[in-house]
């Protein structure tokens, strides 16, 4: 360009050269790049990779754990003479099936229930020799009883009055889960003594849209789920998780005796 | 995120993005449009940065970036048949904007030369100016055309030469 000795084009050249953004632009282009960025995540990995034979390590590695396992299969079966191989799934649901007859034994222990007509029994496993016995009390699934003997009791206050309120999971600035329009019905809180609540609805902090409202607009009720409709992070002032499967009585008896701080946990901080 | 890897970026933002706004606004028909394809440019080169992809020359990626996103923009726009994308080839739509001249907030000289550039045939247009406007070596060129480097130094003289022509 310098052997064009034109100074007008090399002007002309300067003033383009003059367009700019302004520095606000500049730094909201900027600080939009870094905000939409989503952190990088390596891709998955393949389940099968293992078995992949252009992996050659990987495939032997899987040759050997591949004969591991099925030697311990084999020695398992071997050495026992009245129990059959099981696999870990079988194994897991076994030990459950077992905590779970505990835990109703030592309640029907509490409550002195020995008449037998007031038992049913079910067996788990058809085999013989590895019958599994549950004792339940009459009137009440396996089903049932196992749920409610996994979920613990929650119990708790708000710094307000969210009784009618809907409660949602929050998470890293999203909701991870909320209440359906049809099981709400049965999730509002219940009264206890000394004005703690018993929970049944899922979630840490609350809405501002009321039980009702949520249940009359049954086609619109998605649009409620919103972060911009949560009125309160952090609503409890006390909240403990006591053992599975009480009764309202026991939790009242809990409570009125001044025995929270040891038959429950308190979670306030862990929320 | 890593501050070095901000930081990179951040250098590399500070030195470049006005060249690719320059290259932006005298291409599409507003500012805001401008600023749209300049930010969605240097995201691409945020997201490859912090994969951590190997780029040889940032210039010529961000140029070459910006340009295919202005043709993006100028299919969009202008909702041209498939048909007729492929039987005019992609280059047109990079051209510089004339309508866009007048508009643009520069003194006479530069409206006038310009205006010249945009006068000279498809072949010359975009090399002169990345050659003369962005100061983008001919092989920095010949990456974001996609030519050889011999073809893009045979183009600048060719296209200087017309616009000598022009200009007198």
């Amino acid at each position: 360009m310098k052997n064009t000795n034109d100074e007008k084009m090399n002007n002309g050249l300067n003033e383009i050269k003059n367009i700019k953004m302004t520095s606000s632009e500049k730094d909201h282009i900027f600080q939009n790049i870094l905000n939409k960025t989503k952190p990088h995540q390596p891709p998955v990995r393949s389940p099968f990779f293992l078995f992949s034979f252009n992996n050659s390590p990987y495939l032997k590695f899987a040759i050997f754990f591949m004969v591991i396992l099925a030697g311990g299969g084999i020695i398992i079966s071997n050495n026992s003479d009245k129990k059959i191989a099981i696999s870990p799934a079988q194994n897991y649901y076994r030990e459950m099936n077992q905590a779970n007859n505990d835990y109703l034994k030592n309640q029907n222990n509490n409550i002195n229930t020995n008449n037998e007509d007031n038992k049913i029994v079910t067996v788990i496993n058809k085999k013989e020799n590895d019958n599994v016995i549950i004792n339940q009390p009459k009137l009440a699934t396996s089903m049932t009883m196992t749920s409610e003997a996994l979920s613990p009791t929650i119990i708790y206050k708000t710094k307000k009055n969210y009784l009618n309120n809907i409660s949602v999971c929050y998470k890293n600035g999203e909701i991870t889960c909320f209440p359906g329009p049809t099981d709400i019905i049965n999730q509002r809180p219940t009264k206890l003594a000394n004005g703690y609540l018993l929970k049944k609805m899922p979630g840490d902090v609350f809405l501002g849209i009321t039980i009702d409202e949520f249940i009359k607009n049954e086609n619109d009720w998605f649009s409620f789920i919103k972060v911009e409709n949560i009125i309160d992070y952090n609503p409890y002032t006390e909240i403990y998780s006591c053992q599975p499967g009480l009764s309202e009585e026991e939790i009242n008896k809990i409570i009125l005796s001044n025995n929270i701080q040891n038959n429950c946990v308190n979670i306030l901080n862990q929320n | 995120m890593n501050p070095e890897t901000t930081n990179k970026f951040q250098k590399i933002y500070d030195e470049e993005s006005d060249a690719i706004f320059r290259f932006c606004l005298t291409r599409v028909s507003n500012r805001e449009q401008s600023l749209d394809i300049t930010q969605d440019t240097f995201m691409r080169l945020w997201e490859n940065i912090i994969q951590k992809k190997d780029i040889i020359n940032y210039r010529a990626f961000l140029f070459t970036i910006a340009r295919n996103l202005i043709i993006d923009w100028y299919r969009k726009k202008k909702n041209i048949s498939l048909d007729k994308i492929i039987e005019e080839g992609d280059g047109k739509f990079d051209l510089i904007d004339n309508s866009m001249i007048s508009n643009l907030e520069i003194k006479s000289e530069g409206k006038y030369i310009l205006d010249k550039i945009s006068e000279l045939g498809e072949t010359y247009q975009t090399i002169l100016y990345l050659r003369f406007v962005d100061d983008l070596s001919i092989k920095e060129i010949a990456e974001v055309l996609n030519i050889s480097e011999n073809a893009t130094s045979v183009r600048i003289n060719r296209g200087l030469e017309e616009l000598r022509n022009k200009i007198k």
